[in-house]
């Protein structure tokens, strides 16, 4: 899926890719980031602005008027091919709009996401406290396991609050997306406090993880600084996930 | 996995308190934060709620029932309602709930613990709990009043603060040492009933907030009960006394965690209108930089509000279906303390004079909420005790 724009002020609900429909076919134009897999993909699901609201297009490899114009070097994410993409007049039946003429519902694709994200986030942060929690008990110093510490039980104590409250809160979000039609209106608002709430807690989880390690955090031996490299990736995606 | 679906029932419990809350108490809330040590007389009306629901809670078994554990997964149980209940109550005051007669944790014991009979004698009346003494606060363990056997009665000697609802309680549980020197498990506790000779309230502390509960400090002194009022096993055993004493927390944790969520919540919604009249509006759809300061503070804080409330409905659940729920308890009384002060403390910060100001309720609550993180298990006690549980460490390891 491409979703996202390399802009500071890049706004899911406010796409700059525009898709116009002319007669039979769409044109679309504009650029889009962190588009996962693009170089292999046979399709890629392109979000753009219509004279509707937001749309999601099916744009096929190697459609005239797209291009790949780099792959993107991150701090993190680096499993994952991720390209800048751009679309020049680029060509698309009418028919590849997706959900048809109707179109989709734009907002609960993107809480899905979050959604998706979230539970990303609880999964990275419990591998952080899983793998702190092993290490602090092997490492000695000073005659005894530092986890024995309270400067280091505490942070893994902490850790295991707001791992337990984005866990819950992920659940909630997701009972709420299913419960569809009747909970329509809080869906919105509760995967966007419990998707920037995770983006936050796991971060800082990550960066209790390094601080833990001590240089052993810094070092690629450990996967700790790789999954702090990772967690900061959150904060700013959208959409990566699909639900 | 825990249902999110609020049953009718629960509905209108919910319902029911809140319009309580708000009719009832809060228009004598800032009364009774300037006349502390009044009897707020006005709550009468909830003495009938609390009898059906509250004295007693925790009770689900006649003692000499075969103690059968089914793990379920979407009972609504006492617990639930209780926490539902209570976040409401905080919503309308701290104090005051707290100054509700059979709120206290000592009501929670009696009905944790007693035997029908005791249950029969103490379950209806309002129930205060002695811990905390001069000499120990967190660790309970040192408990130092002493209950001395004397042909059918126990003689207690000792001095307890910070006595919630000491002085207009009918019945005070009171820990006590049967053996000094056998340590944790000698630690019993037991119900005292007011007037009996050698119990007396000594003075009543002046308080930062929650000004409407009263806090005292109780003198016992030869202080002379019947052997039938020590609640639970009379006998001193090397394994487990005290675990069970500990584990009335297992239920009263999650409350507390709720009372912060429900005064949080109080200044959250205060502080979501006053900024209303200014036109400011909170919204969910907007990148990061388009929003202002403000806007992602009150954003952060219903977060926390939200995190707060799955954290506390959790714990309660696992406890209404069977759950052993230590590790959980733990959490939402650490997070509903912590988390509490800080939502109340921003929207101080955030609406300035307002915020300051003694016209509104809002610097009362920030006042009353702190004691959210203190009693009940301290804030670092409850880290103790959740790093403990992750680390699968005794005390011997982690103190």
């Amino acid at each position: 899926m491409a979703i996202m724009e390399h802009s500071i002020s890049y706004d899911p609900f406010n796409s700059q890719t525009k898709a116009v429909l002319n007669k039979d076919h769409y044109v679309i134009n504009g650029e889009k980031c962190l588009v996962p897999l693009a170089d292999t993909a046979e399709y890629i699901l392109v979000i753009a602005s219509t004279d509707k609201g937001t749309g999601a297009f099916i744009v096929e490899k190697n459609a005239a008027g797209m291009s790949l114009v780099e792959k993107e070097k991150n701090m993190g994410l680096n499993a994952l091919p991720l390209y800048r993409v751009a679309f020049k007049d680029c060509k698309v039946p009418a028919e590849n709009c997706l959900g048809g003429e109707k179109g989709i519902d734009y907002t609960r694709l993107l809480c899905l996401s979050r959604i998706g994200l979230s539970a990303t986030m609880v999964g990275v942060a419990q591998a952080v406290l899983d793998y702190s929690i092993k290490y602090t008990k092997e490492r000695i110093a000073f005659g005894q396991p530092i986890a024995t510490r309270q400067s280091i039980a505490f942070m893994l104590a902490d850790a295991a609050i707001e791992i337990e409250g984005i866990r819950s809160l992920t659940w909630k979000a997701a009972w709420t997306a299913d419960q569809g039609e009747a909970m329509k209106d809080d869906l919105l608002r509760i995967s966007y406090l419990t998707k920037t709430y995770a983006a936050e807690q796991v971060f800082k989880i990550a960066d209790y993880g390094v601080s833990m390690l001590g240089g052993h955090g810094l070092i690629r031996e450990h996967n700790i600084e790789l999954w702090f490299r990772n967690a900061r990736a959150f904060s700013m995606l959208e959409g990566l996930i699909m639900a | 996995m825990i249902s999110f679906k609020e049953s009718d029932m629960e509905k209108q419990v919910k319902d029911l308190i809140h319009g309580m809350a708000k009719d009832i108490m809060r228009p004598i809330a800032r009364y009774y934060d300037e006349h502390e040590h009044q009897r707020p007389t006005e709550l009468e009306p909830f003495r009938v709620i609390m009898q059906a629901g509250g004295m007693g809670a925790g009770r689900k078994k006649k003692s000499g029932e075969k103690k059968e554990i089914k793990v379920t997964d979407d009972k609504i149980g006492a617990n639930a309602m209780s926490i539902t209940g209570a976040e409401e109550l905080a919503w309308g005051d701290v104090g005051l709930m707290l100054a509700l007669p059979g709120s206290g944790l000592g009501n929670a014991a009696i009905g944790a613990v007693a035997t029908d009979e005791q249950f029969e004698r103490f379950g209806q009346k309002y129930a205060a709990m002695a811990i905390t003494e001069p000499g120990c606060g967190s660790d309970a363990s040192a408990v130092s009043t002493t209950a001395v056997p004397d042909g059918d009665d126990y003689i207690l000697n000792g001095e307890k603060i910070f006595v919630t609802d000491g002085d207009r309680c009918e019945v005070v549980v009171v820990w006590a040492t049967l053996d000094k020197s056998k340590g944790r498990n000698a630690i019993k506790s037991f119900v005292v009933e007011k007037g009996t000779p050698g119990l007396t309230v000594g003075k009543l502390e002046h308080k930062c907030g929650i000004r409407a509960s009263d806090t005292a400090v109780l003198i016992l002194q030869d202080c002379r009960i019947p052997k039938t009022n020590i609640l639970g096993d009379p006998e001193i055993r090397p394994e487990g006394g005290f675990k069970g004493v500990m584990a009335t927390f297992d239920a009263s944790r999650p409350l507390v965690g709720a009372l912060g969520l429900g005064c949080a919540r109080a200044a959250y919604e205060f502080t979501k209108e006053v900024l209303a009249k200014e036109g400011i509006e909170i919204r969910y759809d907007k990148p990061l930089v388009k929003l202002s300061a403000i806007e992602k503070d009150m954003l952060w804080m219903e977060a926390q509000l939200e995190m707060m409330r799955v954290i506390i409905q959790k714990a309660a659940w696992m406890a209404d279906n069977g759950r052993p729920n230590n590790l959980e308890a733990s959490m939402a009384k650490a997070k509903g303390g912590k988390a509490g002060n800080l939502v109340v403390q921003k929207c101080v910060e955030l609406l300035g004079p307002i915020g300051y100001s003694q016209r509104y309720l809002l610097e009362k609550w920030m006042r009353d909420n702190k004691v959210n993180d203190i009693y009940e298990g301290t804030q670092q006690i409850q880290m103790i005790v959740i790093a403990r549980r992750i680390l699968d460490y005794g005390r011997d390891m982690l103190s």
